[in-house]
């Protein structure tokens, strides 16, 4: 399989089900490629992965995207520990990964599951742009027969936020849409914040759509819970300590990054939350504060 | 040839005669001499078959003055022979009856007549077919010498034959004796093999009565009963939980309730019917979940039930032999490497598993015994002299805490009375019982005295799982005045009160009591106009605090998350 049909089949994934996370689709295409990878030995197999990864990546520069491929990588190198054997490292590659695959794709109902209990009857949500993860939360809460009001945040330049808004009306859930600009004069009038997230870092902290720093520091002003709601397979190995430390091929879209001469004239589309402005974190792995996320790093890690 | 018993004269010695005689065998010739003394008897006696002819033959030596007479008898006394003053003769006679016959010689002699020298008797006896004299027979029937032997031979085998028959008779007799003989030994063994198992039982019984009644063995009865007096205790349990910390119970305190708890939960184990670990777990669930049901706003209860799921769950693993990490919850890692269903089902019989659990549960026990102390040795590391620390409320694990810092240091407290209840005068009281420094404030003036104060050292309720607390109302305002005069706040809470929860269940986190203790009800005209709340509890958020002392010792809040990891599996959470 070839890099050209590897984006292929990427694309088409996503195409067909809008409502995959990207990182699931990247590790269906690569376990794809891995059923017809034609490599003899266990490095020859790596580095194809590897340039698989970076194809899918210029494909679609997102944080998910990334993580999703070194957590494969890190899935093939863990595997092929304990076989030695290529081909029957192969099959039991092809196995976990289908295992693997089955258990992701059920992960954000595990998240929902966990999360909605947090949102009391009367509560005033608000959110920021579109994020699938929070509307599975919103959709089981609304569910559980609890009534609540979301406000959603425009999320320019793309506005995002519509698309969620249509689908929150959809479900029959009053929802009010908001300018980006208007998150300080919103905040009193709102119970909790809950945010998904693109990617979250080891020290806890997200990568999340531009805006999502300034709803954390103004909920934090007003003394608002901060939730961020993230499936377990976003978890990144990146530690930033400011929004410089952003890598910019996550900052920027891929063909902005080509094309660009001037990335200060960009307007960048993720920004960092450090982890001090997070309350909680639901995971499929828990409800874990922000200082037990690098725990979790490390186990798989190291 | 036959057996001759001696016995003495003198009627005392006359019993002491030989008794084992043999039967009369063969034809038997006696022919003995004896000396016999003056004025003494001698006698013989001797077995005879029926209808055998006895003769005899004696002669006894002459002594001047002495008398001897012979006198044969049998053993009815009847005389079948006397001879008074005899010296030399023969006698003869037929016996009757298969009897004892003794022959006695007797001597007599007038007193005082000196040394009188012992005669000399010969006696010769014979009887059988030897007393026959076949002379005279061949005499009277004259029969040649040849027929005289015949005749003889011919008595001879009769009596030989007569014998023989007699040994035959005697053999069967034999036999029955020992036959019936055998069969009374048999019987006898059998009853005294009865008797003593009968009595062994009796014994055993009565011992086991005597050592209940003592109460030195446990009274435990197999079967139904111990179902019954098992569901007993937790109903026992289950209303004293109701009856809440009042006052009216008898337990008082948390660490009193995670004791019970923890002593009830080893009962349930050893008692209730299961066979694997997923069973234990179903059956310590079922009743967890009543206990926390009965009194939902202590959390310890819960704790320790978890923990001990958590134990089950560790044996059954370290049982099963994989590693515990294998057991333990979610992780990215582990999402990634298992490869088969990670459905664990804890089905398999495992027999050590019950002593191993109650083991371990016994080990929690020791461990909730040792918590107060625990966290009182670490006093000294945080109190310095001089001192000025704050608490609020009554907490049993501060007081203990500063109480133990007072031997050494010098340092003073000022306690917030924690309105309505006012359970800060009682720890005040108590503080100053032991030579401590005590101011008592009232709740209001928290944040005026909080410049001057060093440390804020309280206790809680519960530990969260976010970090938080649920603590005592005033708590909270406690913390805030720290937070904004940067002052350390120290919270003293041992492990049991961690808990899996979130604060998010607002109508499950609160507990109201009658607002009594706010407003009485004698000022009833404002109580109509008015709504009183009394909540007893506060929610302290994490930023707030400083630093967990814990039976383990001292943890930042962001780490509780690992601690809750330790002591509690995810799957537990919910009982």
């Amino acid at each position: 399989m070839d890099e050209g049909e590897l984006v292929e089949y990427f694309r088409r994934q996503m195409s067909q089900d809008p409502d995959m996370a990207s990182a699931v689709a990247a590790i269906r295409s690569l376990l794809e490629f891995l059923k017809r990878d034609q490599s003899e030995t266990l490095q020859g197999l790596r580095e194809n992965l590897t340039h698989a990864i970076e194809r899918l990546e210029e494909t679609d520069s997102s944080v998910a995207v990334s993580s999703g491929g070194e957590l494969f990588l890190r899935f093939i190198s863990l595997t092929s520990l304990e076989h030695s054997d290529l081909s029957q490292c192969k099959n039991v590659m092809v196995e976990r990964g289908e295992l693997f695959l089955k258990k992701i794709s059920l992960s954000r109902g595990k998240v929902a599951k966990l999360c909605h209990t947090f949102i009391k009857d009367g509560a005033k949500i608000l959110t920021h742009s579109s994020s699938r993860v929070v509307l599975k939360v919103l959709e089981n809460a609304a569910a559980d027969k609890k009534r609540f009001t979301v406000y959603v945040t425009e999320s320019q330049p793309d506005s995002a936020g519509q698309q969620m808004a249509d689908k929150l009306r959809r479900l029959n859930i009053p929802v009010i849409v908001v300018l980006d600009a208007a998150v300080g004069y919103i905040m009193e009038k709102v119970d909790l914040v809950i945010v998904g997230a693109e990617g979250v870092v080891e020290s806890g902290g997200i990568f999340n759509k531009i805006g999502t720093y300034q709803m954390a520091v103004c909920s934090k002003a007003h003394n608002k819970p901060f939730y961020v709601v993230s499936e377990s397979f976003k978890f990144v190995r990146l530690y930033p300590l400011n929004q410089e430390d952003v890598p910019h091929r996550f900052k920027y879209k891929a063909d902005t990054l080509k094309t660009a001469e001037d990335l200060n004239h960009e307007h960048p589309m993720i920004d960092y939350t450090p982890p001090s402005l997070i309350t909680l974190l639901f995971t499929d792995l828990g409800v874990l504060t922000p200082s037990a996320v690098s725990d979790e790093l490390i186990k798989l890690y190291l | 040839r036959g057996n001759i018993g001696r016995s003495w004269p003198d009627a005392a010695m006359a019993r002491l005669g030989v008794l084992i005689l043999l039967p009369v065998v063969f034809e038997s010739v006696v022919s003995i001499s004896f000396f016999l003394p003056v004025r003494t008897r001698k006698c013989l006696k001797e077995e005879i078959h029926k209808d055998v002819l006895v003769t005899g033959e004696y002669e006894i030596s002459e002594q001047p003055n002495t008398k001897t007479n012979l006198k044969i008898t049998d053993s009815s006394g009847h005389i079948l022979y006397s001879k008074e003053d005899a010296t030399k003769g023969k006698f003869a006679f037929t016996t009757e009856d298969y009897d004892m016959f003794e022959v006695c010689f007797e001597s007599k002699s007038q007193m005082g007549t000196g040394r009188v020298p012992d005669q000399m008797i010969n006696l010769d006896m014979k009887h059988g077919v030897e007393a026959k004299n076949y002379e005279e027979i061949a005499k009277v029937e004259k029969l040649k010498p040849l027929e005289v032997e015949l005749r003889r031979l011919e008595d001879l085998s009769e009596s030989i034959v007569n014998d023989f028959a007699y040994m035959k008779k005697r053999e069967e007799e034999m036999r029955d004796t020992n036959e019936s003989t055998n069969t009374r030994v048999l019987y006898f063994s059998i009853f005294s093999m009865c008797c003593l198992i009968g009595l062994a039982t009796w014994q055993v019984f009565y011992l086991r009565r005597f050592f209940k009644a003592k109460k030195l063995i446990d009274t435990k009865m197999p079967g139904a009963d111990k179902e019954t007096d098992l569901s007993e205790r937790i109903e026992a349990f289950l209303s004293e939980l109701k009856r809440g910390d009042n006052g009216s119970g008898s337990i008082h305190g948390s660490g009193e309730i995670a004791r019970e708890t923890t002593a009830l939960l080893r009962r349930i184990t050893a008692q209730a019917r299961w066979s694997s670990a997923g069973d234990l777990m179903d059956i310590i669930r079922k009743e967890g979940r009543r206990m926390t049901a009965a009194q939902p706003s202590e959390t310890t209860v819960g704790n320790m039930v978890r923990r001990v799921l958590k134990i089950i769950r560790e044996e059954y693993a370290r049982s099963r032999g994989s590693s515990e990490e294998a057991a333990q919850q979610e992780s990215l890692h582990k999402l990634l490497t298992s490869g088969d269903s990670s459905e664990e089902n804890f089905r398999q019989y495992f027999p050590p598993l019950k002593a191993n659990v109650i083991e371990a549960i016994n080990e929690v026990l020791t461990e909730l015994e040792g918590t107060t102390d625990n966290i009182a040795m670490q006093a000294l590391e945080h109190i310095h002299s001089n001192e000025v620390i704050m608490s609020i409320g009554r907490s049993r694990t501060v007081e203990a805490f500063l109480k133990d810092a007072a031997r050494k240091r010098k340092f003073h407290v000022i306690v917030a009375e924690c309105a309505p209840f006012c359970q800060g005068h009682e720890m005040a009281a108590s503080l100053s019982r032991d030579g401590i420094e005590t101011t008592v404030i009232p709740d209001a003036a928290i944040f005026a005295v909080m410049s001057r104060v060093n440390k804020v050292i309280i206790g809680t309720q519960t530990v969260l799982a976010n970090g938080g607390l649920r603590a005592v109302n005033g708590t909270h305002t406690l913390a805030l005045a720290a937070k904004h005069h940067s002052t350390p706040l120290i919270v003293c809470a041992p492990m049991f009160k961690l808990s899996p929860q979130f604060p998010n269940e607002e109508d499950t986190f609160h507990k109201f009591v009658s607002p009594h203790e706010v407003l009485p009800f004698t000022e009833g005209e404002i109580l109509s106009k008015v709504n009183a709340h009394c909540p007893v509890f506060d929610y302290v958020p994490p930023e707030l605090i400083t630093l967990f002392i814990s039976n383990i010792g001292g943890n930042a809040p962001s780490y509780i998350y690992r601690l809750m990891s330790e002591l509690y599996h995810p799957e537990d959470h919910e009982l």
